[in-house]
């Protein structure tokens, strides 16, 4: 939603190490994390941070992260998985690598690799991204014709 | 004009290798690969699987890299895919493969509907595996009903790489659920020659008979060339009709048509009928093959024919026939006549017949005509019309063995001749009741029969000479008894012969007939000729076929026969008779039916020595399965006084499963031997000796050879010559077919008048664009016995 | 040379009943009447059932097709089998037989052509009839 990016950040998880030359947070075991309407699972969470301290990237990683967001109000919730999620605040893009998955609307994508551009909603899939296990991670889609 | 086609390998084709099913005729087929991506859950929805998917701001999605679209039974694949955010259809960018059901489709660029089967490929190639049709199309449309539009388009059905045929038109319409198509502009191109223009065609696209476009028949003939399009309409399953409009240089145009229904009813009952016939205005025929007839015969005159045929079951016991046939002239089939069965037409029916088999009684009333397709038609060869018919027939047995049997026949014949020009026998016309009641005890045991028996034949005329004034009777009737003895025993062994056992017959048989002499001299003669002696008339009474006379008869017969049957089947293999009859009496009743002369020696040698011999011919008879493939049979009838051969046929026969066919035959008769010519001109003028050749042979998969050689010893001239082939490809067949053959002119007494014919006759069949298995000439196998054309 | 009258010494096994299946044509009843008077009843609860299928005659030429008077051979085809009616076994399976005859025809007596054909017909039935009852023996030796 429209206030997500500068609601403020909630976090559940089962222990914090704050790196303060990095900069950086890392929250681990089953961590729940919330920011507004978007929501952020995973078994580890790094939250960095810029200079100013604002959030400039959120990674979780986890055996298939999860993050969900209402794009807008009417719209149904968008869901994504992946083992690594990787929020990129300042640019408002949300890539999901690595058995990502991405239900948007009636839409389905899977693949190796899913960036979801939030404002503007554009999805980009490619297959080629890590695939561990060579195991074919090419991008299957699901669409559903309007009736 | 339609792209180029693509190679084998890009249309699904596989060849056959070395596991091709016997017979297959195509080098491969076509196979259709499994999906390539599961269908997506919901029915209706679109799966997708690609290297690369872009979900744009506009809501479009684009997919790139090896792009696989399934919809339900369609599957796409192509290098990119777009979908516009409406998502009615996704653009497809080439080269692509679209599949659905038993169809593909290669092309550049297309757009396929996502929530109908509608899509349109521009420069597509398309192969329908099931039906084996290929083609190519500047651009083809899948309608939403899913008919398939294409323009600039070809369509065949000849494997990749072969240009056989293929039929190019600027609009074709495929409707295959209705099984047809259509097409404008179009033209036939063999080998890339066009051969044939339509300003519009209908065609069939699979097996059902569908309206459209039958194979072209061409021939060439005394006549020049003469060109056959039939056009059929398959205007309801039960009623279909075909147009066949037919050019013939040397005489004109002529429009042909066929219209046949059929109506099942419940149990056996419904009805079925051909109505035929074809038109010719002002014939230009100058040259007829006839050298007999004058040359401009029927120059300028309107040639015609029509011929109706339709036959019915009202219940298990009632069936009827109607038929109606009329034709311009005498020599309409011999210049017209479509294949040699057709030329060979010697008269067209008239027939109303109903008939009810009963248990006891069967009752058939029937009227009945012929025209006697002949040119000229002498009076006399005008035959008699029946109008009507009417038989009652009917037996009755009681356990004892006694039997009764009762047959009857009430006729009213006419004929429309000129009195004085025909004989006087034939020159009446008028009634004819005819009863036949008889009485008779047969007892069959396994080891023989006996059978005495009586019948009274009692015929009684009511006559009129018309305008010709004679003296003759005009109200004749005549009863004379008929009694014979038949009797024989069947002796048995066991034989093994050959490495098989078999049991053995011997049948020895007497049969005593005695028939009176009656006057009939002043009898008419409708129906009736003297019959040719043969095995048959050894043990039989009646030396006359038909009714109009009873031959006066004091003879007894002796034969002996053996059989030889398998033991584990009962199969025959081996018939052989022998029998001879010895002569009490002279037989004065001729067909003069006077019964105090015979014959003068002088004039009429063969009457006279057939009515005062004391002994019959010596009559033998083989009938011969020498194994699966071989057999023979052997008919020899030998004067044991003059000792001559009067008659003689062997044949021998070779069958073999895979379709070739042997015939080896030789025939022999006396001049003279056979009476049932009444008219001189139609009795022998020789010694009739003939050797008959013919033979099918299934060269390989596709050639199929056929041969037929009879040749007139006595005349030293060959009856006829035929030699065909027919070529049966994976597309297309062809039947190439010459034949030269002896016209008698219908006088076997003379060979002065007969003149040789011949034809030459090729058809074309091209396979998937006419309903498969159009009847082939029924002329070959009347010719070659054994022989079943192959359908194509 | 060890010929005896058919059936001399030994009973001869004929098939006591039989049933028998066949068309309304003209074949099936000269079957039924040969084989009633070789000994046979005809009983639709035999324990054999013959099945007759629809015979076809059909003719092809001898001598010269276009000739007057010409050669023509007649040739009776018809299929039949033999079925145990309690469990439809089939003793003997899609047999045919065949039996033909010459007959000498002129065209240019038409109603004479008509009766011949017809008489030789009936005469090919009963010769079928005949060498169906052959066929059926060793049925009934088993």
């Amino acid at each position: 939603l429209e206030g997500d990016a500068s609601a403020p950040i909630e976090i559940a998880a089962d222990r914090l190490e704050l790196d303060d030359q990095a900069g950086t947070a890392v929250y681990t075991g089953d961590v729940d994390m919330r920011q507004g309407s978007m929501k952020l699972t995973g078994q580890q969470v790094t939250i960095s941070r810029t200079d100013q301290g604002d959030v400039s990237r959120i990674e979780a990683t986890g055996n298939r992260a999860y993050i969900e967001q209402k794009p807008s109000p009417d719209a149904p919730l968008a869901k994504g998985w992946g083992r690594t999620i990787i929020y990129h605040t300042l640019e408002r893009r949300v890539e999901l690598i690595n058995q990502a998955e991405l239900h948007r609307g009636q839409d389905t994508f899977t693949g190796a690799k899913v960036d979801y551009f939030l404002d503007r909603r554009v999805v980009e899939a490619t297959s080629n991204g890590e695939s561990d296990g060579g195991q074919d991670q090419r991008v299957r889609m699901t669409l559903t014709p309007q009736q | 004009a339609p792209p180029a086609p693509l190679p084998a390998e890009q249309l699904d084709w596989q060849p056959w290798g070395d596991d091709a099913p016997s017979g297959a005729l195509c080098r491969g087929r076509y196979v259709m690969p499994p999906y390539r991506l599961p269908p997506a859950d919901t029915p209706g929805d679109v799966s997708s699987s690609s290297d690369r998917a872009r979900y744009g701001e506009d809501g479009s999605v684009s997919l790139a890299g090896e792009v696989l679209l399934r919809r339900d039974n369609s599957q796409v694949e192509a290098p990119e895919v777009r979908v516009g955010p409406a998502r009615e259809s996704a653009q497809v960018t080439g080269p692509l493969a679209l599949r659905d059901q038993g169809l593909l489709v290669r092309g550049d660029a297309a757009e396929v509907s996502l929530q109908s089967d509608a899509a349109s490929v521009d420069v597509a190639h398309y192969v329908a595996h099931e039906a084996r049709l290929r083609g190519d199309a500047q651009r083809l449309a899948r309608l939403e009903d899913g008919r398939y539009r294409l323009t600039d388009a070809s369509f065949t059905t000849c494997e990749p790489g072969s240009q056989a045929w293929r039929l190019v038109g600027s609009d074709i319409l495929l409707d295959r659920e209705a099984g047809f198509g259509t097409a404008t502009h179009a033209r036939l191109e063999v080998q890339d020659v066009p051969v044939f223009y339509w300003p519009w065609v209908r065609f069939p696209i699979d097996d059902r008979r569908q309206s459209g476009f039958l194979w072209p028949v061409l021939s060439a003939s005394g006549d020049g060339l003469d060109y056959a399009q039939p056009y059929y309409f398959n205007l309801a399953p039960n009623y279909d009709a075909t147009l066949t409009p037919r050019f013939i240089s040397d005489r004109g145009f002529l429009l042909g048509g066929e219209f046949r229904y059929l109506q099942q009813g419940p149990s056996q009952q419904g009805y079925a009928g051909t109505i035929e016939g074809a038109y010719l205005a002002n014939d230009q025929g100058k040259s007829s093959s006839n050298p007999n007839d004058p040359p401009d015969a029927f120059e300028g005159e309107d040639r015609w024919y029509v011929d109706y045929r339709h036959q019915g079951r009202l219940n298990q016991r009632m069936d009827y026939r109607l038929a109606y046939g009329a034709a311009s002239d005498g020599r309409y089939f011999d210049d017209f006549g479509r294949d040699f069965g057709e030329s060979d037409t010697a008269y067209l029916p008239r027939l109303a017949l109903f008939d009810y088999s009963g248990d006891t009684w069967q009752l058939e009333a029937r009227a009945q005509g012929y025209q006697r397709l002949d040119y000229p038609l002498a009076e006399r060869d005008k035959p008699f019309y029946r109008l009507p018919s009417l038989t009652a027939n009917a037996r009755w047995d009681q356990d004892n063995g006694f039997y009764q049997q009762w047959r009857s026949n009430a006729t009213y014949f006419w004929r429309d001749v000129i009195e004085q020009q025909v004989p006087l026998r034939e020159a009446a016309t008028g009634s004819r009741v005819h009863l036949a009641p008889a009485l008779g005890w047969r007892a069959d045991p396994s080891w023989g029969f006996l059978e005495p028996r009586v019948e009274l034949l009692h015929t009684a005329y009511e006559l009129d000479y018309g305008n010709l004034n004679t003296d003759r009777d005009t109200t004749l009737s005549r009863t004379v008894p008929v009694s014979s003895l038949d009797g024989g025993l069947v002796f048995e062994r066991d034989l093994s012969a050959f490495g098989e056992g078999y049991r053995q017959t011997l049948e020895p048989r007497l049969n005593y007939a005695y028939v009176p002499a009656e006057d009939q001299q002043e009898f008419p003669d409708f129906d009736t000729n003297e019959r040719a002696f043969s095995w048959g008339q050894l043990w039989s009474p009646y030396r006359f076929s038909g009714v109009d006379r009873v031959g006066d008869l004091n003879r007894l017969s002796a034969g002996l026969s053996s059989r030889l049957l398998e033991d584990d089947s009962g199969r025959q293999r081996l018939d052989v008779g022998v029998g001879q009859g010895f002569y009490f009496e002279d037989r004065y009743i001729d067909m003069n039916g006077d019964p105090d002369t015979l014959p003068d020696r002088d004039t009429n040698y063969a009457a006279w020595y057939r009515a005062t011999r004391d002994r019959t011919p010596l009559v033998t008879n083989i009938d011969w399965q020498i194994n699966d493939y071989w057999s023979t049979r052997y008919a020899w009838l030998y004067d044991t006084e003059r000792e001559v051969t009067e008659r003689n046929g062997i044949d021998l026969a070779y069958r073999d499963p895979r379709g070739h066919v042997l015939n080896l035959g030789y025939r022999w008769e006396l001049q003279g031997f056979d009476p049932s010519a009444d008219d001189p001109e139609d009795r022998l003028g020789y010694n009739r000796e003939e050797f008959d050749v013919s033979f099918a042979l299934q060269a390989s998969k596709q050639v199929d050879l056929i041969g037929r050689y009879l040749y007139d010893n006595t005349n030293d001239r060959s009856l006829e010559r035929l030699a065909g082939v027919q070529w049966n490809d994976c597309c297309y067949g062809l039947q190439l077919v010459w034949r030269e053959w002896v016209e008698d002119n219908d006088t076997a007494n003379t060979i002065a008048d007969d003149y040789t014919d011949r034809g030459i006759f090729l058809r074309f069949i091209f396979k998937g664009l006419g309903g498969v298995g159009q009847e082939a000439d029924s002329y070959f196998e009347q010719a070659i016995p054994g022989y079943r054309s192959t359908a194509f | 040379c060890g010929f005896q009258l058919r059936g001399y010494g030994e009973s001869i096994p004929a098939l006591s009943a039989l049933a028998l299946a066949g068309p309304n044509d003209d074949l099936t009843p000269v079957v039924r009447r040969a084989l009633t008077s070789a000994g046979t009843q005809i009983d639709d609860q035999a324990e054999l059932r013959l099945n007759l299928g629809r015979a076809t005659i059909n003719e092809t030429n001898r001598g010269l097709a276009g000739a007057g008077s010409r050669d023509i051979d007649l040739t009776l085809t018809v299929p039949f089998s033999v079925q145990r009616q309690a469990n439809d076994a089939y003793l003997l399976d899609q047999q045919t037989l065949n039996v033909s005859e010459r007959i000498s025809i002129n065209d240019n007596d038409l109603l004479a052509q008509d009766d011949a054909r017809r008489a030789a017909r009936e005469r090919l039935r009963e010769a079928a009839a005949r060498q169906l009852l052959e066929r059926l023996r060793p049925l009934a030796e088993q």
